[in-house]
């Protein structure tokens, strides 16, 4: 039990079997347990300063064990003091009502629980979950801002763990009886001359897959009925196409359901395939910088478990870096935070997926191999065939073929210069910018955009917000030019920028969406925008402000919820 | 903060990553607003023959609605045309997440009493309120026979306006509610011939 005296709280020896969900979920008492080790940790948090330290906090990461790493990320942080921090720091020393000075110096633990007012779940997603929605945000020291910050990290790892890696590891996929014919299929369809009765063979048994994705697609866009089932239809009908233009990445998503997906995918990578990723993934800022640390906290293993581990250091960076700037925002289904290790998680697969298809022999070859075809083709296909229905929603539905194709890995000039120029300086221009597209209603121009649309088709309401983008956007004028481009910016978008800003605009987005139109609708809206835009960059809306408001409204109803 | 429609989408088509998939298993336990979304979307997709043959079964979602006819219950007086049917609809979840469905079956034929075609359709907010249930007002109209009105209680952000009184999903939002999917009511009475 924490025993207090006066404000200077004491603890019990460190140990890690205090925070051994298995103990926690034991207990007869349920919060006042957890939140006892809740607190533990924290304080932990706030004493670390060793490595040692740190690294048995972190445990749960794959790279916490390496001499010295932690303690070098670390030890220098400073954490500004913002309004997710605030929450964060609430979440952390457990403030729960206006009164949690007063409890916490009389221990009462079960006057939290109180406080709570819900049963204790089994799952600690959805204990700190609960808690996020119960605690005040608090404004904190320096240290407790840390000690915050590193808990969360260390909550965080332990949900990577079960959820990027457990929870994949513990899909079962029972044998079925058309286990060997789906294997024939898919050598038939994946091979240099598919076989179209394969191609028929795959449709027959799993066009049902991709006729409910579209339809579900089609119910969620609130289209009428009979306009679900002709799109629905004809996705059916296209999935021959489909199937050839995608084959390889159905593949590759069907090696994933290996186990942990990034080493899965890892193993079915060529020695061609892996050089395209070190080549793919060196431009990137982040992992160059996962890189160089790992290489200087004892080197890099094998490429397999090199990848994986520097994968894991490279999300690990890039939530250090939201933290630092104080932006660490809540997230439906996860903790603060979630949202950075999903969006990248997702975006190495999707380029870990393009690269192994760059060795499909390699790629097959394993993926034969695997047991359960049946029902790990159809849960990969789930997958695929809806992320193809939202892309075909975002483009009318048009079926166009070269939308089957991945993304790929820009490799063609690996003399380019490896750091993109957008960055820090630019990120305020380009948040401006996107909330002015957004507001605008914009975003499926956008979406379009990036996805290659041709230039002047698109809305004038669009290239109206472009032209209003600032000159460090833009492409460098070359001799002569007298139009700007964004050929950059759109790369760099598309590229994962795009979702990578989406948790950075959520905030304006929200303060806009609950305005009302009224006559102070301006003020409100600039107040609401201010700490996001900087008008000197671009100038605030002037006009047609309600709509406005809605239009940030549907992108944070769409993306801020998730 | 709400799960978001998209992800809901994915749970209900079984295409979400595994560990999504179990963070939603984990959020539909406590979360009673997603379950209660989730299962609207469920019956939509399955009114637009979207359903999955190994989707998860709409997990129930009580809240507390009933249907009486103040004045007339319990004793042996008949309804008859031009008398009222109280609907009392007393939700967990904030009277602003929730529309009302009113469906009326007499000799065989269903007709759909609340939203009518054409009209806006209220969210329960805006509805009178009494203590925390909000009340809505049914005339009863002819024909005389065995009238059965059932409520349905839908998430507000799911079902929107202008859906035609014979669109076959108003089928699925009945099946979901007698599946025990979508919370409401039922109430069955005799009206006489009027007078």
């Amino acid at each position: 039990m924490i025993a207090t005296s006066g404000t200077a709280m004491q603890y019990p020896p460190p140990t890690d079997d205090i925070l051994s969900s298995d103990r926690v979920h034991a207990s007869p008492s349920g919060w006042a347990q957890f939140f006892e080790s809740h607190l533990l940790r924290h304080q932990r948090c706030r004493d670390a300063t060793t490595h040692a330290e740190l690294a048995s906090l972190m445990k749960a990461w794959r790279f916490a064990a390496r001499p010295g790493l932690l303690l070098s990320l670390l030890k220098d942080i400073s954490i500004p003091d913002s309004p997710d921090i605030r929450l964060l720091v609430g979440w952390s020393s457990l403030a729960l009502g206006a009164e949690d000075h007063a409890f916490e110096s009389r221990g009462l633990l079960e006057r939290r629980t109180q406080l709570v007012g819900v049963p204790f779940p089994d799952s600690g997603q959805e204990r700190d979950r609960i808690l996020f929605a119960k605690v005040s945000p608090r404004q904190a020291s320096e240290a407790d801002r840390k000690a915050a910050v590193l808990s969360l990290l260390a909550r965080l790892g332990e949900e990577f763990r079960l959820r990027e890696d457990q929870a994949w590891v513990n899909v079962k996929f029972p044998s079925h009886p058309e286990d060997i014919k789906v294997r024939e299929i898919l050598a038939s369809v994946s091979s240099n001359t598919p076989d179209f009765k394969a191609i028929y063979a795959f449709k027959k048994r799993f066009g049902s897959r991709v006729r409910v994705a579209f339809s579900g697609v089609g119910t969620m866009l609130r289209l009428p009925p009979h306009v679900i089932q002709e799109h629905a239809d004809q996705a059916v009908e296209q999935l021959d196409m489909f199937l050839l233009g995608a084959r390889f990445e159905l593949l590759s998503r069907i090696l994933e359901t290996k186990g942990e997906p990034i080493a899965s995918l890892a193993s079915g990578l060529g020695p061609q395939s892996m050089e395209r990723v070190v080549n793919c993934v060196a431009r990137r800022e982040t992992w160059q910088q996962a890189f160089d640390v790992l290489d200087a906290h004892g080197g890099r293993p094998d490429f397999e478990a090199g990848l994986a581990e520097a994968s894991e250091l490279a999300v690990f960076l890039r939530l250090l870096e939201s933290a630092t700037e104080g932006q660490l925002p809540t997230h439906a289904l996860g903790l603060p935070g979630w949202g950075v290790v999903s969006a990248n998680r997702s975006r190495m697969r999707g380029r870990l997926r393009a690269a192994a298809a760059t060795a499909p022999d390699i790629l097959r070859e394993k993926t034969l191999l695997l047991p359960s075809l049946y029902e790990r083709t159809g849960a990969a296909l789930a997958r695929q065939a809806l992320d193809w229905a939202w892309r075909e929603a975002r483009a009318g539905f048009g079926f166009d073929p070269s939308r089957v194709h991945p993304t790929t890995c820009d490799t063609e000039d690996p003399s380019a210069p490896v750091r993109s120029r957008f960055g820090k300086e630019t990120e305020p221009a380009l948040k401006a910018l996107l909330l002015l597209l957004l507001g605008r209603g914009c975003e499926d121009d956008l979406i379009q955009w990036m996805a290659g649309a041709s230039s002047g088709s698109l809305s004038k309401s669009f290239y109206r917000c472009l032209r209003q983008a600032p000159d460090m956007l833009a492409d460098p004028m070359e001799p002569g030019q007298r139009v700007r481009r964004y050929a950059g910016l759109c790369e760099h978008l598309a590229g994962g920028g795009f979702e990578a800003m989406v948790p950075a605009l959520l905030p304006a987005a929200e303060r806009a969406a609950v305005l009302k139109p009224g006559r102070s609708l301006k003020e409100q809206l600039h107040a609401a925008l201010a700490p996001d835009w900087d008008e000197h960059l671009i100038p605030l809306p002037g006009h047609h402000l309600p709509g406005f408001c809605e239009a940030l409204a549907t992108f944070w109803r769409e993306h801020g919820r998730s | 903060m709400s799960v978001s429609h998209p992800f809901l989408l994915g749970y209900a088509l079984g295409a979400l990553d595994p560990g999504d998939a179990m963070a939603m298993d984990q959020a539909l336990s406590t979360d009673i607003s997603s379950r209660f979304r989730l299962n609207g979307w469920q019956a939509l997709m399955n009114g637009v023959g979207a359903s999955q043959e190994n989707a998860p079964p709409m997990q129930p979602v009580a809240l507390a609605a009933e249907i009486e006819a103040p004045g007339t219950l319990g004793d042996d007086d008949m309804l008859v045309s031009g008398d009222r049917l109280t609907v009392r609809v007393e939700p967990q979840l904030a009277p602003d997440e929730v529309r009302c469905v009113l469906f009326r079956e007499v000799e065989g034929r269903r007709d759909l009493l609340h939203p009518l075609p054409g009209q806006s359709w209220p969210r329960l907010s805006q509805f009178r309120a009494d203590g925390p249930a909000r009340m809505l007002d049914v005339v009863i109209a002819p024909p005389a026979g065995h009238h059965r009105y059932t409520l349905v209680v839908v998430p507000a952000d799911v079902y929107e306006e202008g859906w035609e009184p014979t669109d076959p999903r108003w089928d699925a939002v009945l099946a979901a509610h007698e599946s025990g999917g979508l919370p409401g009511a039922r109430f069955d009475t005799e009206v006489a011939a009027s007078p």
